[in-house]
């Protein structure tokens, strides 16, 4: 009754924050008394603190009911396919980490440190809620995750977060960091500049086939059982599905730097990979062959990923554009009921 | 459910807009309600006050009631009083009448004084001395007028005079048997 009242007597403002490390996002939604609801979101520049928190409390001195979410981008933070506290331990380290159960049947969590970070870094206009991203995977793919076995990623531009699910119950979690990529594009380039030095030596003669150019490839090998996958005709299958399912994706932006691009989408494709490899390999997951990608799409990532999966691992790959504002909205939403 | 790994800040629909809003209503409707509380308590009390006077007033009319019955008593007792004074008055006159009327040859031992008669007893030297000086101016006074001498010690007599006056309704009364006869 007094909820409602509340409600009556002023607008629920939603205000979401997404940071990366160029850029933050504010997403604002506005929830009125009769359903109605308008959003708006404004992009800064991730240095400018001060234009960010202004913003905000502009925004937030319109009603005493505002709510502040933010994304949890944290490094240590992952998801355990448990609730018990003892099982839990050997994925985490519960004394310095914080715990959130999810339907009592999987969890995730955070380093309390971080936690205290964020509380800190905005004291200014204070923080209402801190959401994890696995829980926004889960629930953009609500409908997916009773399936068999499958890969969902959550793609965002400085993290890939990985869940997979088995009938909803979650077998393996990693938050991976791309921060990474720098040096990895730097390697990149590097191994460019080594070829053109590799040209400038084959002139004096030095024989190239001793220089191994992708040491990667032999992470590859891990995954000979490949052959083991389904016909081809299932895979077909898997293709119809994927082009119902790519009906809802919205259309990707092109990337202003294709080169850039495609050392990102290697780095995640090379991410993913070695995830996928530490599922298969660590004993503590109840592991069994992937065969199924759900792909949360936060940042329009481009055709190559894909192909990358598809080719490299014969994955079937279904891509779906996220808005994470929108998310972490209705997360907000739901925390509040 | 709580999905978050922080627990939201408690929302408060009181801004200080509001509470200041708030702040004058409920002063003004304090105030109302004192000023409706000042005036059912004046109300009261004049009602109080009300009843009072009345009680008073019909104290003080009853009160007034007994003292114009005092008042009537005292008058009546004044003019008992008064009537009295005048009789006694009158009786004083009449026995300084009396007294002017015996001569000094004859001595008065007893008299009384009837309403409508005397009773004279005394001494005279003789009847001639009663007859003359005394019972003469009696008979012109009273209407009857008795006498009877009985002797005394030296040659005296004692006497008796008993002497009435007919009423005016006796005379009536006699006129009129008179008149029958």
């Amino acid at each position: 009754m007094f909820g409602k009242l509340k409600t009556f007597l002023y607008t629920q403002v939603y205000i979401n924050i997404l940071v990366d490390i160029k850029k933050t996002t504010i997403y604002v939604e506005e929830l009125h008394f009769n359903g109605k609801s308008q959003n708006h979101e404004k992009i800064f520049d991730t240095t400018s603190q001060e234009k960010i928190y202004l913003y905000i409390k502009n925004i937030a001195k319109k009603t005493p009911l505002h709510y502040i979410s933010i994304l949890d981008s944290s490094l240590e933070q992952g998801a355990t396919p448990t609730c018990s506290s003892q099982d839990m331990a050997q994925f985490c380290d519960l004394g310095v980490a914080k715990h959130v159960c999810y339907s009592k049947q999987w969890g995730y969590y955070t380093s309390k440190l971080d936690v205290l970070e964020y509380q800190k870094k905005y004291a200014k206009i204070g923080l209402d809620y801190i959401f994890s991203p696995f829980l926004l995977l889960s629930n953009f793919f609500k409908d997916k995750i009773d399936e068999d076995l499958s890969l969902y990623i959550l793609v965002q531009n400085d993290f890939l977060s990985l869940c997979v699910f088995n009938h909803s119950e979650l077998v393996f979690a990693q938050h991976l960091d791309m921060d990474n990529q720098n040096e990895f594009q730097d390697d990149l380039l590097m191994d460019e500049h080594s070829d053109d030095e590799d040209l400038s030596l084959d002139d004096v003669g030095i024989d190239l086939e001793d220089v191994n150019v992708i040491d990667d490839i032999d992470s590859l090998d891990d995954f000979d059982d490949i052959q083991d996958l389904d016909t081809f005709d299932e895979m077909d299958e898997f293709s119809e599905d994927e082009s119902q399912e790519t009906e809802d994706v919205a259309v990707v932006e092109p990337p202003l730097d294709e080169e850039s691009s495609f050392g990102e989408n290697y780095h995640r494709f090379s991410l993913i990979q070695s995830a996928i490899k530490d599922f298969y390999l660590d004993e503590k997951f109840a592991s069994d062959f992937l065969q199924k990608v759900y792909i949360a799409d936060a940042i329009g990532i481009n055709d190559e990923l894909k192909k990358f999966l598809e080719e490299e691992m014969y994955l079937s790959v279904v891509i779906r554009k996220i808005d994470l504002g929108v998310e972490l909205s209705k997360a907000a939403k739901a925390e509040e009921i | 459910m709580r999905y978050s790994y922080i627990k939201p800040r408690k929302k408060t629909i009181f801004t200080p807009e509001l509470k200041l809003v708030l702040t004058f209503f409920s002063m003004t409707l304090l105030m109302l309600g004192l000023t409706y509380g000042f005036l059912l308590y004046k109300d009261k009390m004049f009602f109080q006050d009300k009843m009072m006077i009345a009680n008073k007033k019909a104290t003080l009319q009853a009160n007034i009631k007994e003292m114009q019955a005092q008042i009537a008593v005292i008058e009546k007792q004044s003019n008992t009083s008064a009537k009295i004074f005048t009789k006694n008055s009158v009786l004083k006159d009449s026995i300084k009448n009396l007294f002017d009327l015996v001569p000094q040859r004859i001595t008065l031992s007893e008299a009384h004084l009837l309403h409508n008669g005397l009773i004279l007893y005394g001494i005279t030297p003789n009847k001639d001395v009663y007859n003359f000086m005394l019972q003469a101016p009696l008979r012109s006074i009273f209407h009857e007028t008795y006498s009877s001498f009985y002797p005394a010690k030296g040659g005296w007599l004692r006497f008796v005079s008993t002497n009435y006056t007919k009423d005016k309704t006796d005379e009536i009364l006699n006129t009129e048997d008179t008149s029958n006869e």
